[in-house]
């Protein structure tokens, strides 16, 4: 059997929801693919959706707080409304897994690093504890932990912040997950660390084919390791497109500043021109695009939300004024 | 050559660890002998990973902590062993921005009373409303708002958060200023946006900055001189452009190489480090790097390299740092290709459009 061209993993569809008692939604029409063996990134500052979004996808906000107001979430050819925590919940840990950023509060301080990790294996394997230990085992050998054997009786406090992230990688991944989802899994680690990781969660990968949604905010990161970027602004996916696309030819204003915001390592060292203002709160959301109230190019029509649109391909963009350099210029 | 401000002679600090409960004493040595000389007007940079021993090094050269041996000297006079009213006036001299906006102001003091508590203690001449009119320009010096002064540290989001702890540290007008990771704990456009706003401040008050952190391209944009520190010793030093252009540590070279740019398509040779830092409790003889260096030879397990001059003011502490670049070749990061033309004209758009909304 041959595949042909890359098998959808995770489809979801216009997916929209707020927190009750507040007006608007906190994430608005998002529609992402993420097919297999791909990763793809969602990019993005604080409060602008990103976090949130992978959590509705596993399951985890609270559905008492939580008001879906649409979307659907299609998983490995099942379609699963977003509302439906207890069946995403079920495929939690399982055929999807998460890791977060910080691996010290992720990790139960008091347990033993075997003993979360065959909880894991258990509560989704129905195996026995032998069985259990010998798939952790497998799992902290495949994440590169030396002396693998002995660190199932360690506590978390006895391993550095680079070790504890393989711990929580090899947990995520000790029941062959189809999608792993991580959670700005290197942002609180040092560099050379970081490529460590990186490189860990793309041979993993290549291995067994799994996709990836990772998330993140810094570009860097992206390029390195995105096929697909999507990146949001206030809950909504202002610019989405292949890694190239993003990188080379970006459209929305926002990506534009965000990208002009990050100091280089390379080029001269001008002065930064950044994104003014700061996010609007949920209770003082503009109407329209809900980045007109800090874009330097917003006129009277971006009062109307402007559509997700093509620009060329599958490279798509939320802004009336895309291509920039045409639009404007021409009045 | 603009003179020395402040220097660094010879520094340690050695912290005891353990010893409870039957268990061994051990001796961090966190910082363990360290040399430099800030000039008057730089901005100077100290750049490494956890537990190089940068934040002490921080702390030491403005006498928040009392040096294990060596001495700090703040414009010719040793500071190691100030006491009361002279360490008081030091004080007023140097202050310190820290990483964490959200637990170094104290929740329950309105911002005008944080900027103005220094104030109290170090001009307790000026009158209620002279300190008042004073925090209110020191507001405006770091873009916000007179008014603010009423409101409390969690009105406020990361980025004016520190912006104040910058006011803070700005009301008893220091001649230097050292921030600790002053922008990593903000979002990428905020960052931005104090960086600038960090620049603006150094020449208006005529300000010597010293920057710890640990991103290197937020240092490389912001730092004239770097000093790149690894287990409590500087391995390499020099001019933001050597250091980041022709690094001539191989830690830096590696350091360098690490840092995913936000380029795409960039295909570059990592040189991975094996393993992780050492214990500072426990340093490797010889080269404290050796033992994770890929270029490492049988030598630099025995023999502990001293920092030396390579290249005019730029110094390394390796053995074989030329062998090294001339092997290897100088640049780490080449130039990256240009964006499309038409992202090209987007991104000059963008600039001159926030230059004219700023202006």
């Amino acid at each position: 059997m041959t595949e042909a061209k890359p098998q959808s993993l995770v489809e979801v569809s216009d997916l929209s929801f707020g927190f009750k008692g507040q007006g608007v939604d906190l994430v608005d029409g998002v529609s992402l693919t993420l097919n297999r063996n791909e990763t793809l990134c969602i990019v993005g500052e604080s409060g602008c959706g990103k976090s949130v979004t992978a959590l509705s996808l596993m399951g985890l906000l609270p559905p008492d707080a939580t008001r879906i107001t649409s979307g659907s979430i299609t998983f490995e050819g099942e379609a699963i409304p977003a509302d439906d925590f207890r069946r995403l919940a079920k495929l939690r840990g399982d055929r999807m897994a998460m890791i977060f950023q910080e691996p010290m509060t992720s990790l139960n301080p008091a347990f033993r690093i075997g003993d979360q990790l065959t909880e894991a294996v258990q509560a989704h394997r129905g195996c026995g504890k032998a069985e259990a230990r010998n798939r952790a085992l497998l799992a902290l050998e495949q994440v590169g932990i030396p002396a693998a054997q002995q660190r199932l009786d360690e506590y978390p406090h006895q391993l550095s912040g680079g070790m504890r992230q393989r711990v929580m990688i090899a947990m995520a991944l000790v029941n062959d997950p189809a999608v792993l989802i991580a959670d700005e899994p290197t942002t609180a680690l040092d560099v050379t660390v970081q490529a460590q990781i990186l490189d860990l969660i793309a041979s993993l990968q290549d291995r067994s084919g799994m996709g990836t949604i990772m998330i993140t905010h810094d570009l860097g990161v992206v390029a390195q390791v995105a096929t697909t970027v999507a990146v949001m602004y206030a809950g909504r996916i202002v610019e989405i497109g292949t890694a190239q696309e993003i990188f080379d030819d970006p459209q929305h204003p926002y990506t534009i500043g965000l990208m002009s915001s990050v100091p280089r390592l390379t080029g001269p060292r001008t002065r930064l021109s950044t994104v003014p203002g700061l996010v609007p709160t949920p209770d003082r959301m503009p109407p329209g695009c809900r980045f007109s109230s800090r874009c330097p190019f917003a006129r009277p029509v971006c009062a109307t939300q402007p559509p997700l649109d093509p620009v060329a391909g599958g490279h798509r963009v939320a802004c009336h004024f895309a291509p920039l350099e045409t639009r404007l210029e021409a009045g | 050559m603009a003179e020395t401000i402040l220097e660094a002679v010879d520094l340690k600090k050695h912290f005891r660890s353990g010893g409870g409960l039957g268990r061994p004493v051990r001796t961090v040595r966190a910082v363990d002998g360290v040399s430099l000389q800030v000039r008057r007007g730089e901005t100077f940079a100290i750049v490494g990973e956890s537990g190089c021993g940068k934040s002490t090094l921080a702390r030491l050269l403005m006498r928040l902590l009392d040096p294990t041996a060596g001495d700090a000297v703040f414009e010719g006079r040793s500071i190691a062993a100030l006491k009361g009213r002279e360490l008081r006036a030091l004080r007023r001299e140097m202050q310190f921005v820290f990483q964490d906006p959200f637990s170094s102001l104290n929740p329950r003091m309105t911002v005008g009373k944080l900027i103005g508590e220094p104030l109290e203690v170090h001009a307790p001449e000026l009158s209620a409303a002279e300190r008042r009119a004073k925090v209110a320009e020191l507001l405006g010096r770091v873009g916000l708002r007179p008014e603010h002064a009423g409101r409390y540290p969690h009105e406020f989001s990361g980025g004016q958060r520190q912006r104040i702890g910058i006011a803070r540290a700005l009301a008893t007008g220091p001649r230097v200023l050292i921030g600790d990771e002053p922008v990593s704990a903000l979002d990428v456009s905020v960052q931005a946006q104090v960086i600038n706003r960090l620049h603006d401040l150094k020449s208006e008050f005529d300000l010597t900055l010293v920057i710890i952190a640990h991103d290197l391209a937020v240092i490389r944009h912001m730092s004239d001189r770097v000093a790149v520190m690894y287990l409590g010793q500087i391995v390499e030093l020099g001019t933001a452009d050597q250091v980041f252009e022709t690094p001539r540590h191989p830690y830096t070279r590696a350091l360098l190489s690490a840092v995913p740019e936000p380029v795409h398509g960039r295909s570059r040779e990592r040189i991975a480090l094996k393993g992780e830092t050492p214990s500072p409790s426990n340093p490797p003889a010889g080269c404290r790097f050796h033992t994770r260096c890929p270029f490492a030879r049988p030598d630099c397990a025995t023999r502990a390299p001293v920092l030396r001059e390579i290249a005019g003011g730029q110094s390394a502490a390796c053995h074989y740092s030329e062998e090294i670049t001339a092997e290897h070749g100088e640049k780490v990061h080449p130039e990256p290709p240009p964006r499309s033309a038409g992202a090209e004209r987007r991104f000059a758009l963008y600039a001159e459009a926030i230059a004219d909304r700023q202006a």
